[in-house]
C-alpha cells in the first residue's frame, strides 16, 4: 500500500502529475494526436499519387492556396518527410514506450510507480517539447524539412539542396535531438523499474510477455538512441559551422558551393550508419512492445497458457540483440561493398528466424483454445496475420539482389506498413480495448470495437497490399508524380484504388473515436478483472488510485496459468489472492 | 458475443467499401488558373484603375485565359496560324515546322506510343489505353474507340485513324498550356514570370519569359528566340541549374511546350511595353494591343535569319591552339576574358567584383532582379548552354543576354579592327575547354 | 463472430494468391527483363516467391483454422500446456533450413552485381553524372579516352552497346541520387564525393527508363532518363556520327 498521498486539484492531477498512469496517458493522448495529423498527412500524399497537380476540395484553398492550391514538389516531399517523422518518432514508439510503458510496467511488475517518477514527467514534457519544435518547422521559410524522415545528407545539412533544408531542417533536427533526450529518459525508467521494482516473488521467467517487450525496447533504445542523438548533433554542426562531417568536398548545390571552414573528407554514408544503426532498431522497439501485447491478448482470450514461454523470451532477446547488427541491409544499394553486402544479408536472415518462431507459438498458444472473439482479440488476430505477410515480404528484401531491385520502391512501403500499420497499430487498438477498463473503469464497446476492426483489417489491405504489385514494377517511393514515367502507367488505377482505401480507412477510423467517447461518458463500469486475467494489473482497482494496488501483493507462479489444471476456475492470478 | 452488427454499422462498411471500389474512376479538376498583372503594370496604371481594368480584359482577349489561351491578333499574314499549331505542325495552311521538323515528331511519336501502336496492330483495341495525362488525345482515341465499339467503323479503318492519330498528334495550345501547368507552372510560374511557387529556392532563378531574353540560344544577339532554340532548352535541360531534360515528354509535347513559351513570353512583352507606352503617355490607343502583338511576334519570326556559324572548321584542340588561347583568354584588347574569368578560370577575376559597403567582395553585377551575376567557373566543366565546341563558340561570339558577357564577335580593337576572328574564338574555346579536362593526347 | 473471423483470413488469402497471379497479365509486374543480371534477379525473386507462398497459405490455414475451431461456443476448459520443446526445435530447425538455403541461393547473383572481382577489365564505357534533377552522360571522343576535352556528351539519354558487359562510373555534383534501371534490375546510389563503379549487360537493344531512385530535393520525382542499347555496329557508328556532329561549325542550324 502506498504511502503517498494522492494529489488532488485539476492541474497537478492531469497536467503536472508524476504518477506513472497520469504520464501514461498524458503520453496516450499526445501520441494519439500525432498520429492523428500523420494519417491526415498520408491523406493529402495519396490524393496527390491518385491525381496529381489537381485541386483537394477545400483543402486546395485552405493549405495550398499560396502554391497554385495544388501540392506544390516542395510541398509533396515536407508531406511525406512529415509523415514519416511524425508517425515514427513522434506516434508510434511513444505510444508504445510512453504510453503503454508508463501505464503497464509498474502494474505489470507489482510496483506503486517508475523508479524515478519526476524524470518519467520530465521525459513527457522534454517530449511535449519535441512535439513543438516539429510543429514549428511547418511555419519558417522553405517550410517544413524536405529530406524524408532518413534526413540523408547532403540534401538534409545543405541549406541550398532543398526548400525545407533551411530553417525547417534544423527544427527537424532540433525536435529529433530533444525526443532522443526524451526517450533516453524514459528508456532508463523503465530498465531500473522492470530491474529494480518487481514485486516480491516476481522471478524474471514470471514476468508478463509484455513487460519482456518493453524491457527489451526500452534496453535496445538505451544501447543505439545515443548513437542518433549524437549524429543528430554532427548533422547541425554541420549546418551551423560547417563541419563537413556528412559533406565532401568539392559540391555545387543549386550553385553555392558549400563553406566547409577546412573540413575535407566527410562522407553522407556516415550519417546512413549513425541513422540505420538506431532507426532499424527503432523498427523492433515500434514491434518487440506489439508482440509482448498480443502475446497477453491471445493468451487470456484463448484461455490457454502462452505457448512456449521461454522461447517467446528469447525470441524478443535475440531479436533485440540481433536488431543492432543488421543496420547494413538498409544500405545494399548505397554502395555499402560486396562482402559488407554478404554480412548483412546474413543477419538479416537470422532475424526472421525468432520472428517466424514466435508466430508459430502464437497460432499454437489459440490452438486447441476457447476463444472469446472479444475486440482486442480480434486486433490481436489481425495483427498476427498482418504480420505474417510483412514478415514474408521481408524474405525478397532481405535477397540482397531483389533488394537491389526492391529498394526504395513500394514494395518497401508495402512490407514496413504492414509492420508498423498492421502490425503495431492494430495491436495498440487490441491493447487500448484490453486495457481501456483498467484505465477508466470503464468498458469500450465491443460491438462496436470488432466492426471498428474488421472494417480497420478490410481497409488496410486494401491500401497496403496492392503497394506489392506497385513496387514490383518498379515504382519509387517519394515520388510526388508517378505518371513521369511510361513504366508506372498502367500502375494509375491501382494507385487511385489505394486512394480510395486509404479515404475508407481514414474514415472508418470515426468508429473508434466514437466508441472512445461514448465509453468516457457511458461505457460499461467493470471490476477489477473484467477478462479472467491473471496479471497483477487485474488485481488493482479500475482504475487504480495514486500508488497502484491497494492490497500486499506475494507473486505465486507465472503470468499464463490458464486452463484446466489450474485450480477452481480456468485462470489463477499470479498474486495469491486477497489480504 | 455473437450478435449481429448494427445495420447502421454494416450500411457504413458497404457503402465505404463500395466508394473504393467503385470511385476509381472519379476524376478531379485542375484548378483555376488567372493571369495577374505585373506590379510593374499596376504602378504604371496608378492612378488609373479604369483604364487598368480595361487593359487586363484587352490583354484576356489577345490572350485568351491560361486555360484556353490564343492570339486574338492574327488570322493570317504569318503564313500559318499560331493559333493552330497542329495544323502548322502538319504542314497545312503554310505550316510553321519544316518537313524535317515534322518527320522528326512523327518518328518520336512512333516511338514514344509503341505500345499503343503495336496494341492498335495487332488488333488489342481494349489495350490502347492514354494516360489522363494527355486528356486530348485521351478524348480523340476513346472518341474513335466508341465509334468502332458501336459497329459505325470497321477494324481497318480504325487502325489506320488510330495510327494517325497518335503517329500524326501535335497538342493544341489548350492541350500544352495543360502541360505547362503541371512540368513547368512550380517553376516558371502561370505568366512565365518565373516566380512559381518552387522559383524562390533555385538558384539562377528560372527564366522570366516576359522580357523576351533568352540566354542559350545559337543566335547574334539581339534575338529572340527560334523554336530550334527553346526545344534544345526543353531536350537537354540547362546543365549547372535546376532546369532539367524534358526529353521523356514526346518531342510534339516539347514543340507544344515551346508554343506556349512564345505566348506568354509575347503577352508578358506586350503587357510590359504598353504598360510604359500608357506611364508616358497617359492612354492607350484602341487596337495598341494587336499593333504591339504583331510588332513583338515579328522580332520572334525574323531570328531565323541571326543564327551564328563559325567562319572557319574547328581546329583540332593542339597544345599551340590552346596555348593561343590562352594568350587572347589574358589579353585585355583582345578576349579579355580573365577580367571577368579569373587567371585561372576561376571565375573570380577583379572585374566581376567589388568592395561591398560592408568592406567585404561583393558581386559587381546585378542582373535585372537584383540577383548577383557571377562569372562561371570554368574549372567545373559545367556549360549552361552545351558542351560542343560550337555551343561555346556562340556564348563567346554573341555574349549571353541579360549578363555582362560580351559579344566578342562584334567586339572592336582600340584601333578600330574586329578585335577577334573565328580561328581566335575557337581557339578560346579549347582554352576554355582544357580549364575543365585534360587536352587528349596525340 | 467466429465465421466473420476465419472467413477474413481465408478470404484475404484468396485474395493475396489471386492477386500476386493476375498481376503479370495486368501489368503490375516486372518489366520485360534486358539484362544478363536481370534473369538470375527474376529467378531468385520467384523462387522465393514459391517459398513465400508456401509458408503464407501453411500460417494463415493454421491461423483460420485454430479461430474457427477454437471459437465455438464450449462449456469445457482449455488444456493446460506450457509448450513443447520438440515442437520449438522442429520448426526453428524448419525455418533455419529455408533461411539457410535462401542466404546460399543468393550469394552467385550477389557476386555477379558486386564483386568487384567480376567488374569488367578496362576503363569505363561511360560516365554518369547526376545533377539536381537531371541525367548527364559522358562518352570517350575521338582519342578513345573518358574525361578528356574532346569528350561527347548526352543529357538524360544514355546510349550504350548491347551484348557485351559495360561499366559505368557515377558521380553526383550534389546531393544523393540513385540511378535505378527497372528493365536491367539495376540500382546503384550515386554519392556525392565518389566515383562508383556499375557493370552489367544487356542483352538486347531497346529503349529503357532511367529512374532516380533516391530522394534528392524537390525535382526528385521528374529526374527521368533512359538507356538507349544499340548494336555493336550501331554502336560504333553512333560514336562516330557524334563524334562528327560535335566539330560542326552550326550550319545545320540554319534553315
Amino acid at each position: 500500500m502506498s504511502s503517498t498521498q494522492a494529489p488532488r486539484g485539476f492541474l497537478r492531477t492531469w497536467i503536472f502529475s508524476v504518477d506513472h498512469k497520469v504520464i501514461g496517458i498524458q503520453y496516450l493522448v499526445a501520441s494519439a494526436s500525432m498520429l492523428f495529423f500523420g494519417g491526415l498527412l498520408a491523406m493529402a500524399m495519396r490524393w496527390q499519387l491518385a491525381w496529381p497537380w489537381t485541386e483537394m476540395p477545400i483543402v486546395g484553398q485552405l493549405v495550398f492556396g499560396d502554391v497554385g492550391r495544388v501540392i506544390s514538389p516542395a510541398a509533396y516531399t515536407a508531406l511525406f518527410t512529415m509523415h514519416g517523422t511524425a508517425m515514427v518518432f513522434f506516434a508510434i514508439l511513444p505510444l508504445l514506450t510512453g504510453a503503454f510503458g508508463n501505464y503497464l510496467v509498474p502494474l505489470l511488475v507489482g510496483a506503486p510507480d517508475m523508479a524515478f517518477p519526476r524524470l518519467n514527467a520530465a521525459s513527457f514534457w522534454i517530449f511535449v517539447a519535441a512535439m513543438g519544435l516539429f510543429f514549428a518547422g511547418f511555419f519558417v521559410e522553405g517550410g517544413a524539412a524536405n529530406a524524408g524522415w532518413t534526413s540523408y545528407p547532403p540534401l538534409a545539412t545543405l541549406p541550398s539542396a532543398a526548400p525545407g533544408s533551411g530553417a525547417g531542417q534544423t527544427l527537424w533536427l532540433l525536435s529529433i535531438v530533444v525526443l532522443g533526450v526524451s526517450s533516453i529518459l524514459n528508456a532508463l525508467n523503465t530498465v531500473v523499474t522492470v530491474v529494480k521494482m518487481r514485486a516480491p516473488g516476481m522471478t524474471w521467467m514470471r514476468l508478463p510477455l509484455t513487460v519482456w517487450g518493453l524491457f527489451v525496447a526500452a534496453s535496445l533504445q538505451l544501447a543505439a538512441l545515443p548513437v542518433l542523438t549524437a549524429g543528430g548533433v554532427l548533422q547541425l554542426a554541420d549546418r551551423w559551422i560547417g563541419t563537413g562531417f556528412y559533406t565532401p568536398a568539392g559540391l555545387l548545390v543549386n550553385s553555392v558551393a558549400p563553406d566547409l571552414v577546412g573540413a575535407t573528407g566527410g562522407s553522407p554514408l556516415l550519417w546512413q550508419h549513425l541513422f540505420w544503426f538506431y532507426s532499424h532498431p527503432a523498427v523492433y522497439v515500434m514491434v518487440l512492445p506489439a508482440m509482448g501485447f498480443v502475446s497477453d491478448i491471445l493468451s487470456v482470450n484463448a484461455r490457454k497458457p502462452v505457448f512456449g514461454y521461454k522461447p517467446m523470451v528469447w525470441a524478443i532477446v535475440s531479436i533485440a540483440g540481433l536488431g543492432l547488427l543488421v543496420w547494413g541491409h538498409h544500405m545494399f544499394t548505397s554502395g555499402l561493398g560486396f562482402e559488407m553486402g554478404r554480412a548483412f544479408m546474413l543477419s538479416t536472415l537470422l532475424i526472421a528466424l525468432p520472428s517466424a518462431v514466435k508466430t508459430f507459438n502464437w497460432i499454437a498458444t489459440i490452438w486447441g483454445g476457447r476463444i472469446r472473439l472479444t475486440a482486442s482479440m480480434c486486433f490481436a488476430l489481425g495483427f498476427v496475420a498482418l504480420f505474417v505477410i510483412g514478415g514474408l515480404s521481408g524474405l525478397w528484401l532481405a535477397a540482397t539482389p531483389v533488394d537491389v531491385y526492391l529498394h526504395d520502391t513500394y514494395l518497401v512501403v508495402a512490407h514496413f506498413h504492414y509492420i508498423v500499420f498492421g502490425g503495431t497499430v492494430l495491436a495498440v487498438f487490441g491493447a487500448l480495448h484490453h486495457w481501456w477498463p483498467k484505465m477508466t473503469g470503464r468498458a469500450l464497446n465491443e460491438t462496436l470495437g470488432r466492426w471498428h476492426c474488421v472494417g480497420t483489417f478490410v481497409a488496410l489491405n486494401c491500401v497496403f497490399l496492392p503497394m506489392h504489385q506497385l513496387g514490383i514494377a518498379g515504382m519509387i517511393r517519394r515520388t510526388a508524380d508517378p505518371s513521369v514515367y511510361q513504366l508506372y502507367e498502367r500502375l494509375a488505377p491501382l494507385n487511385r484504388f489505394v486512394t480510395w482505401s486509404a479515404f475508407a480507412l481514414a474514415a472508418w477510423q470515426v468508429l473508434f473515436v466514437v466508441n472512445v467517447l461514448w465509453s468516457l461518458r457511458a461505457g460499461l463500469r467493470v471490476g477489477r478483472n473484467p477478462w479472467s486475467a491473471t496479471t497483477l494489473e487485474w488485481d488493482a482497482p479500475s482504475p487504480p488510485g495514486h500508488g497502484n494496488f491497494d492490497r500486499d501483493l506475494v507473486i505465486v507462479c507465472g503470468p499464463y496459468e490458464y486452463g484446466d489444471a489450474v485450480g477452481e476456475h480456468d485462470f489463477r492470478p499470479q498474486a495469491r489472492p486477497g489480504v | 458475443m455473437n450478435r449481429a452488427p448494427p445495420p447502421l454499422i454494416r450500411l457504413c462498411l458497404g457503402s465505404a467499401l463500395l466508394s473504393a471500389l467503385g470511385a476509381c474512376g472519379f476524376e478531379p479538376e485542375p484548378p483555376p488558373r488567372t493571369y495577374a498583372l505585373t506590379q510593374a503594370t499596376r504602378d504604371a496604371f496608378a492612378d488609373d484603375a479604369e483604364a487598368l481594368a480595361h487593359f487586363d480584359e484587352g490583354l484576356l482577349d489577345a490572350f485568351g485565359p491560361p486555360a484556353a489561351p490564343r492570339y486574338a491578333a492574327f488570322g493570317d499574314g504569318l503564313g500559318f496560324d499560331p493559333n493552330h499549331p497542329g495544323l502548322a505542325a502538319a504542314g497545312e495552311a503554310g505550316g510553321e515546322l519544316d518537313a524535317d521538323a515534322i518527320a522528326a515528331v512523327r518518328a518520336d511519336s512512333r516511338a514514344h506510343f509503341e505500345r499503343e501502336l503495336n496494341a492498335l496492330t495487332s488488333g488489342d483495341f481494349d489495350d490502347v489505353d492514354v494516360p489522363a495525362r494527355r486528356p486530348g488525345l485521351r478524348a480523340a482515341w476513346r472518341a474513335l474507340f466508341d465509334e468502332h465499339a458501336a459497329g459505325r467503323m470497321d477494324d481497318a479503318t480504325l487502325r489506320a485513324r488510330g495510327t494517325e492519330l497518335f503517329e500524326g498528334w501535335y497538342p493544341t495550345l489548350a492541350e500544352s498550356s495543360e502541360v505547362y501547368r503541371v512540368e513547368c507552372l512550380h517553376c516558371h510560374g502561370v505568366e512565365g514570370g518565373g516566380d512559381g511557387p518552387s522559383s524562390r529556392f533555385l538558384e539562377p532563378r528560372p527564366r522570366d519569359f516576359r522580357h523576351g531574353v533568352f540566354k542559350y540560344t545559337a543566335l547574334a544577339q539581339p534575338a529572340r528566340p527560334r523554336r530550334a532554340d527553346l526545344l534544345r532548352t526543353l531536350t537537354e535541360g540547362l546543365n549547372g541549374t535546376a532546369m532539367p531534360s524534358f526529353a521523356r515528354l514526346p518531342l510534339a509535347e516539347r514543340h507544344g511546350l515551346a508554343d506556349v513559351v512564345r505566348l506568354l513570353s509575347i503577352r508578358g512583352e506586350v503587357e510590359r511595353r504598353l504598360a510604359a507606352t500608357f506611364a508616358d503617355e497617359g492612354e492607350l490607343e484602341d487596337d495598341a494591343i494587336a499593333t504591339e502583338t504583331a510588332d513583338v511576334f515579328e522580332k520572334w519570326t525574323e531570328s531565323r535569319d541571326k543564327v551564328v556559324v563559325a567562319e572557319t572548321e574547328v581546329p583540332e584542340a593542339t597544345s599551340a591552339v590552346i596555348a593561343r588561347g590562352n594568350a587572347l583568354f589574358h589579353d585585355s584588347t583582345k578576349g579579355n576574358c580573365s577580367s571577368c574569368h579569373g587567371d585561372k578560370g576561376a571565375g573570380d577575376g577583379p572585374a566581376a567584383w567589388k568592395i561591398g559597403a560592408d568592406g567585404k567582395r561583393a558581386p559587381a553585377y546585378l542582373d535585372a532582379w537584383d540577383r548577383p551575376i557571377l562569372p562561371r567557373d570554368l574549372r567545373l566543366g559545367i556549360y549552361r548552354g552545351g558542351s560542343r565546341p560550337i555551343d561555346i563558340y556562340r556564348r563567346i561570339w554573341s555574349g549571353i543576354p541579360g549578363t555582362p558577357m560580351p559579344a566578342l564577335g562584334t567586339a572592336k580593337s582600340p584601333d578600330g579592327s574586329q578585335a577577334v576572328g573565328s580561328d581566335d574564338v575557337w581557339a578560346l574555346v579549347h582554352y576554355v575547354r582544357s580549364l575543365a579536362a585534360p587536352a587528349p593526347e596525340r | 463472430m467466429r465465421h466473420l473471423a476465419a472467413g477474413i483470413v481465408v478470404i484475404l488469402t484468396a485474395v493475396v494468391v489471386v492477386l500476386f497471379a493476375v498481376s503479370p497479365r495486368m501489368g503490375w509486374w516486372f518489366p520485360p527483363a534486358a539484362s544478363t543480371i536481370a534473369h538470375s534477379i527474376d529467378a531468385l525473386f520467384d523462387w522465393i516467391t514459391v517459398v513465400i507462398a508456401i509458408g503464407f497459405v501453411l500460417v494463415m490455414g493454421l491461423l483460420a483454422w485454430a479461430v474457427w475451431r477454437g471459437a465455438r461456443a464450449r462449456a469445457d476448459r482449455a488444456r493446460t500446456s506450457h509448450g513443447h520443446l520438440g515442437l520449438e526445435i522442429g520448426w526453428s530447425a524448419a525455418i533455419a533450413a529455408v533461411l539457410v538455403a535462401i542466404a546460399l541461393g543468393q550469394l552467385p547473383t550477389w557476386a555477379a552485381l558486386r564483386d568487384p572481382a567480376a567488374m569488367p577489365k578496362g576503363g569505363a564505357t561511360a560516365m554518369v553524372d547526376a545533377h539536381q534533377w537531371a541525367w548527364r552522360f559522358q562518352y570517350a571522343g575521338a582519342d578513345g579516352v573518358l574525361g578528356t576535352v574532346d569528350d561527347l556528351e548526352t543529357a538524360s539519354e544514355l546510349v550504350l552497346p548491347a551484348g557485351e558487359p559495360v561499366l559505368l562510373t557515377l558521380r553526383s555534383r550534389d546531393v544523393i541520387h540513385s540511378f535505378f534501371v527497372p528493365a536491367l534490375r539495376l540500382k546503384q546510389d550515386v554519392v556525392p564525393g565518389r566515383a562508383t563503379p556499375l557493370w552489367f549487360t544487356i542483352e538486347r537493344p531497346g529503349t529503357y527508363e532511367l529512374v532516380c531512385a533516391e530522394l534528392c530535393g524537390l525535382g526528385h520525382y521528374a529526374m527521368a532518363g533512359r538507356v538507349r542499347a544499340l548494336s555493336r555496329a550501331d554502336y560504333d557508328a553512333w560514336i562516330a556520327a557524334r563524334v562528327q556532329a560535335r566539330l560542326t561549325r552550326g550550319t545545320e542550324d540554319v534553315r
